[in-house]
């Protein structure tokens, strides 16, 4: 066979086997995080979505949150939380919990409550006040391209707990399924073959 | 007009000959398979959505493996040719050396390099074509600086293996200068960051194209001049193995 002919049935052969592994173990379009915090008096929760390799929709309820601020940044909301405790201030931040499936990773820390949190920020975008209306919960939706962020402050808490739901569609992804996959590859193998059996008899 | 048609076909001749030495089956139909079905499996496990992400995913494994492969093909089998007496042949064909060595830097690595680098890209814009089409000139930007990077580790890997002559030396040397070149960058990006240096961590993310050029689509900071380092330092290694090769080298 010449060169190109073993080049495309390799591709072929890659095509349908990672399609199915795809299919079996690939990318969500769904994905949520939801979480309850204790944020005592004196504390500012910090909660940061990060479309790592996908772009989609999130919405942000949070309940039990009297005073929160919310704003979009690019880069890596968990180097923010590192640069807060640069500043002197008392962060204890979980680890971020990275969705590979849907590309989107979460991160919840809580820091020691100070005017600094929001004047920093405000150097890097515009802080968004959210404005509750009769005590409803206040819901933040927003659409991420990759390496986009949502950072969500809560600066003071109605409750002791606050209460996080996350919810992340994937938009702009699409990709063959098994049986496409599988169609391209007999397609190649076919064009191959008669190539190849044209080639052979000279033609 | 018939002499230069000649020297042409000759050039052509050994072209051939050693493509078909350093591409031959089943090693590079084995390798591609697998890096293929790599790429395309690490891009398809989480919905990649930007053309340089998905780019960045399957490019970064198969570098490793095309130095590798340059290492072990390129390096130990031109060491081969030479142990062998098969490029004293090519040398009493009546072209120049500059010209054999132009021609052995093509067949050895820049045409693997590019055909394995293009074989994942190739297999995950099947897979995910309507979600990759808008970022097309983005991919082939993101693939032209990988296949630089992997010309640059190409070419001194040819140059070591026209210095020490040896297949197992050549091959061993080749790898141990890959995985050096590695953690330099490492270290100097490291290095630069820690001790505040502006100038050593540019240069230290300088030394792999793939993550400038990835700066740059993604409007991340960089400076113009590391898009420059290794294409410049390719050409530098370029020239000191097509001086080595007309003005030093002894064949065995």
């Amino acid at each position: 066979m010449t060169l190109p002919s073993r080049l495309l049935v390799a591709i072929s052969i890659a095509l349908v086997i990672s399609s199915i592994v795809a299919d079996l173990y690939g990318a969500r379009l769904e994905s949520s995080y939801r979480n309850t915090i204790p944020v005592g008096p004196g504390t500012t929760l910090f909660l940061g979505v990060s479309s790592v390799t996908s772009s989609g929709k999130v919405s942000v309820e949070v309940e039990g949150a009297s005073n929160m601020y919310y704003m979009r940044l690019t880069g890596d909301p968990y180097t923010l939380v590192q640069q807060f405790r640069a500043l002197n201030l008392n962060v204890s931040a979980s680890r971020p919990q990275l969705d590979l499936r849907a590309g989107v990773a979460y991160v919840v820390a809580l820091i020691q409550a100070s005017p600094a949190i929001v004047q920093a920020l405000s150097l890097l975008g515009e802080v968004i006040p959210v404005v509750q209306a009769g005590g409803s919960t206040p819901v933040i939706e927003a659409r991420l391209a990759t390496g986009d962020n949502i950072i969500v402050i809560v600066t003071e808490a109605s409750k002791p707990t606050v209460s996080v739901r996350v919810n992340y569609s994937v938009e702009g992804y699409s990709r063959l399924a098994p049986l496409q996959a599988a169609i391209v590859s007999a397609t190649i193998i076919l064009v191959v073959a008669s190539i190849e059996l044209l080639r052979r008899r000279g033609l | 007009m018939s002499s230069r048609t000649g020297g042409l076909t000759r050039v052509y001749h050994i072209l051939y000959i050693d493509i078909s030495d350093v591409l031959r089956p089943p090693g590079l139909d084995v390798l591609v398979v697998l890096l293929a079905m790599l790429g395309a499996i690490l891009v398809s496990i989480q919905p990649v959505t930007s053309p340089i992400i998905a780019s960045r995913i399957a490019l970064d494994p198969t570098l490793v493996a095309t130095a590798l492969f340059l290492a072990i093909r390129s390096s130990a089998g031109l060491a081969t040719l030479i142990q062998s007496g098969i490029l004293n042949l090519y040398l009493t064909y009546p072209i120049h050396r500059v010209t054999v060595a132009v021609v052995l830097l093509v067949s050895r690595v820049v045409i693997p390099s590019a055909l394995i680098l293009a074989t994942p890209l190739v297999t995950i814009l099947i897979l995910l074509g309507s979600t990759l089409y808008r970022g097309l000139d983005v991919i082939l930007g993101m693939y032209l600086a990988f296949l630089f990077q992997a010309v640059l580790y190409g070419s001194i890997f040819l140059l070591v293996a026209v210095r020490v002559k040896s297949q197992a030396t050549s091959g061993i040397l080749s790898v141990a200068v890959y995985f050096t070149y590695i953690a330099l960058h490492l270290i100097l990006t490291g290095i630069g960051g820690a001790i505040g240096s502006d100038v050593v961590r540019r240069v230290g993310e300088a030394m792999y194209l793939p993550d400038i050029a990835y700066y740059a689509y993604s409007n991340l900071d960089y400076e113009v001049w590391q898009l420059t380092l290794v294409p410049g330092l390719s050409i530098l290694v370029i020239l000191a193995y097509l001086t080595y090769m007309s003005r030093r080298f002894e064949v065995l």
